[in-house]
């Protein structure tokens, strides 16, 4: 689904990726880790095509993406409601919404427990109620590609479990999900799932319980 | 009362003010709710340049002030989008540089017998036919533009970065409303001077969005308070016989007192 081969991005004499090869099958869950400024989102954004690699290829082939961005913060004045900015997640926008637009909003908000906010203005939402919002807001479109940028840094440890076990059930029917972490624990990463170590490079590819065995706790504070 | 809006002048008056308060109104929460809302105010000193230019060379000097607002709005993005300066300072660069620009092109011409103040007043109650048609077409392309891609300019403005991963070719749409934005006020600038249409690009979306409303509803109030601002600025102006341009921006402040008073109070009760 989605290749990349020797890919390198240098800015202003600067290497901020080198050399950048892996690839994912459809339904794979990976975890990309890595150290703050080692090029996680930048790696991300030249997938989506929004920035153009230096050199190298690379192949996505993905019809709609999700995204999560990392550390959004709410224009807090916006006047928008957490149904708008739920709402122009959908790929097809309508001037009035429909109903199976409606419900899945509604399911989404229910599972994620935040179904009291629905008419609520997004800006008066704590940080951790708004992220749990975004992540609906990259799901309602049934992406085959969901990229999330550190989806969990405002949520509380207990439902960050919650939302590690919708990301498995989202993994299991199919989806894949690329998401950018600073989680490296157990509690919340399978033994089966795909670790990613960038640090301008790759530095790691493979299992969960290889990266772990291997590494032991080298690479973990990040 | 019925002499008032029997007279033709008051009733072109009355037509071209609806016509600009609506279009004014349809962009102001994309800029102003974007961080832009000084956008009206610099592309009308940018519109400036153009008109002293087309003045200096041609008969229509419309036409060169729209090209060159164009060209600076797309001036404009270019730095905000490349450069990552904020759009305040972008704005006023660009406002600045075309304003000088102008007034040397002014001294360094021979003959020169227009006044700034005629290029920027504008005047309401000498509107023309002509200007009403140049009026008219403009906001039923901002009209359709709006209503064709509302969702997308809602993402574009809420959270451009989620935009550009959606693939709904967010700069592509960025670039359509400024250059719509810029045609809008360079006609605005000619017909209503350069203080009204910056006040009318900022008050819809400054004063609908105090009442905490949702976008779709602070959209809409923005439209009706800006219409209703402009009939009883064109109309008390008469009566109290005070320029009309600047009577309608006082109309416009006193609805945006009444409305923070009111949302002030309410947050009161509620608590």
């Amino acid at each position: 689904m989605i290749k990349f081969d020797n890919v390198n991005l240098t800015i202003d004499n600067v290497e901020i990726l080198k050399d950048i090869t892996f690839e994912l099958t459809k339904g794979d869950f990976i975890h990309i880790l890595g150290p703050n400024g080692g090029g996680k989102t930048t790696l991300i954004k030249i997938l989506a095509e929004i920035i153009k690699p230096t050199s190298g290829e690379f192949v996505v082939n993905a019809k709609s993406i999700g995204y999560l961005p990392q550390h959004f913060r709410s224009k807090k004045a916006f006047p928008a409601t957490v149904f708008e900015v739920i709402y122009s997640g959908f790929d097809k926008q309508y001037l009035i919404p429909k109903l199976e637009q409606i419900e899945k909003i509604d399911y989404w908000l229910e599972k994620m427990r935040v179904s009291d906010f629905k008419d609520k203005k997004i800006g008066d939402l704590s940080g951790g109620e708004q992220q749990r919002i975004f992540f609906i807001r990259s799901l309602v479109k049934d992406p085959e590609l969901l990229i999330l940028d550190e989806p969990t840094s405002a949520l509380d440890p207990n439902f960050r479990l919650v939302f590690y076990d919708i990301l498995d059930e989202l993994s299991k029917q199919g989806l894949t999900i690329i998401n950018i972490t600073h989680d490296f624990d157990p509690n919340y990463l399978s033994c089966d799932h795909h670790v990613l170590y960038v640090d301008r490079t790759i530095k790691f590819d493979g299992k969960y319980c290889d990266y772990h065995t291997e590494f032991g706790g080298e690479h973990l504070h990040v | 009362m019925s002499e008032f809006f029997m007279a033709t002048h008051i009733q072109i008056a009355l037509i071209i003010g609806v016509i600009l308060a609506l279009g004014a109104s349809l962009l102001s929460p994309f800029l102003v709710l974007n961080g832009e809302a000084l956008i009206a105010d610099g592309l009308a000193h940018t519109s400036f340049l153009g008109f002293t230019i087309g003045i200096i060379a041609m008969n229509q000097p419309i036409w060169m002030a729209i090209l060159i607002a164009i060209l600076a709005t797309i001036l404009i993005k270019v730095i905000i989008n490349q450069l990552g300066v904020n759009a305040d300072s972008a704005i006023g660069v660009i406002s600045a540089l075309s304003f000088a620009i102008g007034l040397i092109i002014i001294h360094k011409s021979n003959g020169f017998n227009v006044s700034i103040e005629q290029i920027m007043a504008g005047s309401i109650l000498t509107t023309s036919w002509t200007d009403i048609i140049f009026a008219s077409v403009i906001v039923i392309l901002i009209l359709i533009f709006i209503f064709t891609q509302y969702r997308k300019l809602f993402s574009v403005v809420y959270d451009f970065e989620y935009a550009q991963f959606s693939k709904i070719k967010a700069k592509l749409i960025s670039y359509i409303l400024a250059i719509l934005t810029a045609v809008f006020i360079v006609i605005g600038v000619r017909v209503i001077g350069t203080l009204l249409i910056s006040a009318l690009i900022i008050f819809p979306a400054l004063t609908s969005s105090i009442l905490k409303l949702s976008f779709k509803k602070t959209f809409i109030t923005g439209i009706i308070l800006s219409i209703v601002a402009m009939l009883l600025g064109i109309t008390f102006s008469h009566f109290l016989d005070v320029p009309t341009g600047a009577f309608v921006v006082v109309v416009n402040s006193i609805i945006l007192v009444v409305v923070l008073s009111y949302s002030l109070i309410r947050k009161k009760v509620l608590r």
